[in-house]
């Protein structure tokens, strides 16, 4: 028998019993109700819906004015950066390539991978031998990396092994397709993720960080992450639907750019 | 008892009888026993109950419930990852035969966004067209996942010698 033709048949043996569906109709129908929507009386509410129709405006017009006065502002730095060091930040899609430059730590890397529908991501595990290779060299510490690239159509997956102590320096980023924070590109992702794995190698126990969130105002990112202490899985993950481990310490990272070199630089951690 | 309850409580037995295996199936496929894949059941109704969504018909309120059943069982699974173990002995006790539990167990080695859609498409019966609204996603999304899944599945029941 095939097994799409075991899977439906076993699927199918499956039913709620009687019991159950007893059982579930009691504790739904002893739960309260949805409470009854108030309307709002006429006048009120005609008054109410002009008045924050004219609030709604005049918030978009500022909001307008800040993103133009701050994209300027961005723009400029960029430019007066671009001269001291390569800074490039694009997202990884298709042929994608993304470099990164961080000041503290400076691992800088460019990934070169294709998308390919017909690579099975979830064939690999992390640090498997794959289809896109290509050297990273840390510059700071002139440690040399491997890394390890492939991509499907929407998910990139990327690990990193120090070649001088392999099996202690693993890193590895994944992003899985729904994404966690789809108004930052997955490179500034990684690179935070980066900056972050190595602030937490130096002051904490082997262990992974799981980057549960990030947010950014004005060049300054607000990184929140989970850390669980393990050697075995010590690494970088970009975590969106799952795969968060439900235990762990969890912190705020405060990182922001260099403005001399233009990469990252982690100001503070902090527990909560 | 009122007759608003009396009329609540016909719908829920109503939408139980006719979408109850259904949400069951689907979130088995996700959490991968009974008594979770039964209370995600309880609670996508009692969502139901607490939120009163209004549908156009009847196909809409079938998408809400799977929708909603299948994003209950997501987030058990996220809260309690560290339970895959447990996961695994579960599962056997709950389906029954060997044949049953060995095609459940590689089932459940499929990322969930394989099984889903196999669920969906060989045990629900739906369209491709159905699985794409249903997830949201496009309608190539759908085929090329069905299409790594199916090959996923019976590379791995064959590994298994089934």
């Amino acid at each position: 028998m095939k097994a799409e033709e075991q899977l439906k048949q076993s699927m199918q043996e499956l039913h709620l019993s009687t019991e159950a569906k007893n059982r579930i109709l009691a504790t739904v129908v002893s739960a309260p109700a949805a409470p009854e929507k108030r309307k709002k009386p006429f006048y009120c509410s005609k008054v109410f819906t002009r008045i924050a129709g004219a609030a709604a405006a005049v918030i978009v017009v500022v909001c307008v004015l800040t993103a133009v006065s701050r994209m300027t502002g961005v723009t400029k730095g960029k430019d007066e950066s671009a001269a001291s060091a390569p800074y490039e930040q694009e997202g990884m899609r298709g042929e994608s390539q993304a470099a990164e430059i961080m000041p503290s730590y400076t691992i800088a890397f460019s990934v070169n991978v294709k998308a390919d529908p017909a690579v099975e991501s979830n064939v690999y595990s992390p640090g498997d031998p794959v289809d896109s290779k290509t050297d990273v060299t840390d510059n700071t510490e002139k440690k040399h990396y491997r890394l390890f690239g492939w991509a499907t159509e929407k998910d990139y997956y990327l690990s990193y092994q120090r070649e001088d102590s392999p099996g202690t320096s693993y890193y590895a980023v994944q992003k899985e397709e729904s994404g966690n924070n789809s108004d930052i590109s997955f490179a500034t992702q990684i690179s935070l993720a980066f900056a972050l794995q190595k602030k937490m190698d130096e002051d904490y126990p082997a262990g992974t960080c799981y980057i549960l969130s990030v947010s950014e105002a004005l060049g300054v990112y607000t990184v929140k992450f989970r850390y669980t202490e393990t050697v075995e899985t010590a690494g970088v993950y970009i975590y969106s639907e799952s795969g968060i481990p439900a235990t762990g310490r969890n912190f705020t990272a405060v990182v922001s750019k260099d403005p001399v070199t233009a990469g990252l630089k982690v100001d503070s951690i902090k527990e909560h | 008892m009122s007759l608003g309850r009396l009329q609540q409580e016909e719908h829920i037995r109503h939408i139980l009888d006719t979408y109850g295996d259904l949400m069951y199936r689907m979130s088995f496929s996700i959490v991968g026993n009974a008594s979770d894949a039964e209370d995600m059941v309880q609670d996508t109704l009692l969502t139901y109950v607490s939120e009163a969504p209004s549908f156009p018909d009847e196909a809409h309120e079938k998408q809400w419930l799977v929708k909603v059943v299948r994003n209950n069982s997501l987030m058990l699974i996220r809260k309690q990852k560290n339970r895959e173990r447990i996961l695994s002995e579960q599962a056997r006790v709950s389906v029954g035969t060997d044949a049953d539990y060995g095609i459940m167990d590689v089932l459940r080695t499929l990322p969930e966004k394989y099984r889903t859609v196999l669920v969906l498409f060989y045990v629900e019966e739906y369209t491709v067209e159905e699985i794409a609204k249903v997830l949201r996603k496009g309608v190539s999304a759908v085929k090329m996942r069905l299409q790594r899944g199916r090959k996923m599945l019976s590379e791995r029941y064959k590994e298994n010698g089934r």
